[in-house]
């Protein structure tokens, strides 16, 4: 049974590759998720779809001058991903339009010039690698950098906590409060952009987004209190990338893709069977008692 | 095993930062959410209109039969009273490109309720708007000295997200942003003093009900706490009344009493005489583009011949004594 155990979960991490990509799946899933839940509650659930292109030409940019390296290219990244998140909220503080249609403009741009960018410089396998990464590629230092910003995200985070908390619920009284209403939503996009920038290397581009939504929305079906949906994103993000890790390895699957996989399959499952409107919960109709709920 | 777990991962870099960091931001975010268990620690009782330092709003100014008359008199032909910490200055706002209302003056009296009557589409939101710093006036000065954080609106169609998670009480926690801003924690005077919030309005059994199952008078009353708790001291409520009970009628118009009688200064906007009658101290009333002041007694005379109670009925802002077209 040990052996059998030892086997499966702890003989993989006997390579250090496999070592530096659980501790970067670990730090990844504690600042993407309550990112997540944000995005989520604040109805911008594809905003971060969006941000994940954006960054794209910033990274190819950082590959063409600089050739494979992280630091470079995560650079870029946030860079390119700042600027888009401010054109869009300029251009809807500035016409009046809704900053989703400004946002959706401003990263096919982004996109497309992305693409452009890596085509000019290098092979498709290039292009596959930034859009998908490879986790199981991660090196010392690119641990580093992501365990870097991923501690920077969770740290302002919990430093913007109940400001974020206020301006999800009503933003109309923070800005009556005499706070520049565009401030905390600038600084949770910047988190946003880093947190993508962070994840691109081990998932890319494109499944870094899946860590920070799948848990968020699946955490929706089990929880109605805001600190509970941040705790089960985050254990579940966990699980999803160390589960996703041992899968990948066992069954030679690449690994952003089974991660995110992993943790859709728990979407899906909470949303068959979770808590609160789930599909059993709609079907299974119970409630407390009238004397039993004026009690507590 | 753990021992093989421990020799595999404990010289990986980031694990230590990462956990030193999850730690902190598990504590930050579980200070706002432990609030019920706070809230019993101590006796100690805080006066439910003062903060944590004892400072209370200025008294109120001359009020009842007197201060009527001299708000009546006085703001009906345009000039100053003494203590107005709000006033307007031939004031003229548009929304996109229309102009709404043109020149509007006068000054709200400190501690008295306002009534701001008219029809749909007269202009009272945008007037509010205006008074709240949301809408820049195109000619004319809004004068407030009553600091940006002790203003307080209660929207009509609340922007309130209703699906968001979170209770009644964390809700009147947030009007404690005044003094805490986003950083600094809550204490116990503020937990006892959001019960006492609470129990005025008549929630506390609601304190750990998520917003989302709060009826509309049961909303109301909650967003009317966390005025309470902001120690508001000027107070714009637009249509408070829309779609609540009569039994939360009468616990807002109680406490809307209070806080004017505390000295704060409220402009509510209301459709309905008896209401108005009850309510109001004076009454600004805005159509065809003009504002001009009155009083409850000259508007229920206008309608009614009388000043006696009558059962609900709206006004009819055509009637309005110098507003006929």
């Amino acid at each position: 049974m040990i052996a059998l155990l030892n086997e499966w979960f702890i003989a993989p991490f006997d390579y250090g590759f496999m070592r530096r990509a659980f501790v970067a799946g670990i730090a990844l899933s504690l600042a993407a998720p309550p990112l997540g839940v944000f995005l989520v509650l604040r109805g911008m659930s594809l905003i971060g779809d969006a941000m994940a292109h954006a960054i794209l030409p910033g990274v190819a940019l950082g590959f063409l001058l600089a050739g494979f390296s992280l630091p470079a290219m995560s650079l870029g990244g946030i860079l390119s991903g700042l600027v888009v998140a401010g054109l869009a909220g300029g251009v809807s503080q500035m016409s009046g339009q809704r900053e989703d249609a400004a946002m959706a403009s401003f990263f096919l741009i982004s996109l497309a010039a992305g693409v452009m960018l890596v085509s000019l410089g290098g092979s498709s396998v290039d292009l596959t690698h930034v859009l998908f990464g490879s986790i199981l590629a991660v090196n010392s230092s690119a641990l580093v950098l992501i365990a870097a910003i991923s501690s920077l995200i969770v740290v302002c985070l919990a430093w913007m906590f109940r400001a974020m908390v206020v301006e999800c619920l009503d933003p109309l009284f923070l800005r009556g409060q005499g706070n520049r209403n565009g401030l905390i939503h600038g600084l949770f996009l910047a988190l946003v952009v880093l947190n993508l920038t962070a994840g691109f290397q081990t998932l890319g581009t494109l499944m870094a987004v899946g860590l920070m939504m799948l848990p968020a929305t699946a955490a929706r079906f089990w929880s109605k209190r805001l600190e509970g949906l941040m705790a089960i994103a985050v254990v579940w993000a966990m699980l999803a990338s160390t589960g996703g890790l041992l899968l990948s390895y066992h069954l030679s699957m690449p690994s952003g893709p089974s991660i995110i996989m992993l943790a859709g399959i728990g979407y899906i499952a909470s949303a068959l069977f979770g808590r609160h409107h789930s599909l059993m919960a709609k079907l299974r109709r119970r409630a407390t008692p009238l004397e039993a709920s004026e009690a507590g | 095993m753990a021992a093989i777990i421990g020799d595999h991962f404990h010289a990986e870099s980031g694990v230590a930062f990462q956990s030193t960091c999850y730690v902190i931001t598990f504590l930050s975010f579980t200070r706002d959410a432990s609030w019920h268990t706070v809230t019993t620690i101590g006796p100690r009782a805080v006066p439910l209109f003062t903060d944590v330092a004892g400072r209370r709003p200025p008294p109120a100014a001359g009020r009842g039969a007197a201060g009527r008359a001299v708000a009546g008199g006085l703001l009906g032909r345009g000039l100053v009273v003494l203590m107005s910490r709000l006033r307007l200055n031939d004031l003229q706002l548009a929304q996109g490109g229309r102009t709404v209302l043109e020149h509007v003056s006068g000054s709200f009296e400190d501690g008295a309720i306002t009534a701001l009557i008219g029809a749909n589409g007269a202009g009272k939101s945008t007037l509010i708007q205006a008074i709240m710093g949301e809408l820049a006036p195109i000619k004319g000065r809004v004068e407030c000295d009553v600091p940006k954080e002790r203003r307080a609106w209660l929207p009509q169609q609340l922007a309130l997200d209703l699906t968001f998670p979170m209770s009644v009480e964390e809700l009147i926690m947030t009007g404690t942003w005044p003094s805490h801003g986003a950083l600094k924690g809550y204490c116990g005077p503020h937990y006892r003093q959001a019960r006492k919030v609470m129990a005025r309005l008549g929630i506390s059994q609601l304190a750990h009900r998520p917003l989302g199952e709060l009826s509309g008078g049961q909303r109301q009353r909650a967003l009317l706490g966390r005025t309470l708790m902001q120690e508001a001291e000027l107070l714009l409520l637009d249509e408070p009344f829309a779609n609540v009970d009569l039994d939360t009628v009468e616990v807002l118009m109680d406490v809307l009493r209070d806080m004017a009688a505390q000295g704060t200064t409220i402009i509510v906007v209301l459709h309905d005489l008896e209401q108005l009658s009850r309510l109001a101290d004076c009454v600004l009333a805005l159509a065809g583009g003009h504002a001009r002041w009155s009083t409850p007694e000259a508007i229920l005379e206008r309608h009614h011949g009388g000043t006696q109670r009558h059962h609900h009925a709206p006004i009819l802002p055509l009637d309005l004594p110098g507003l006929s077209p």
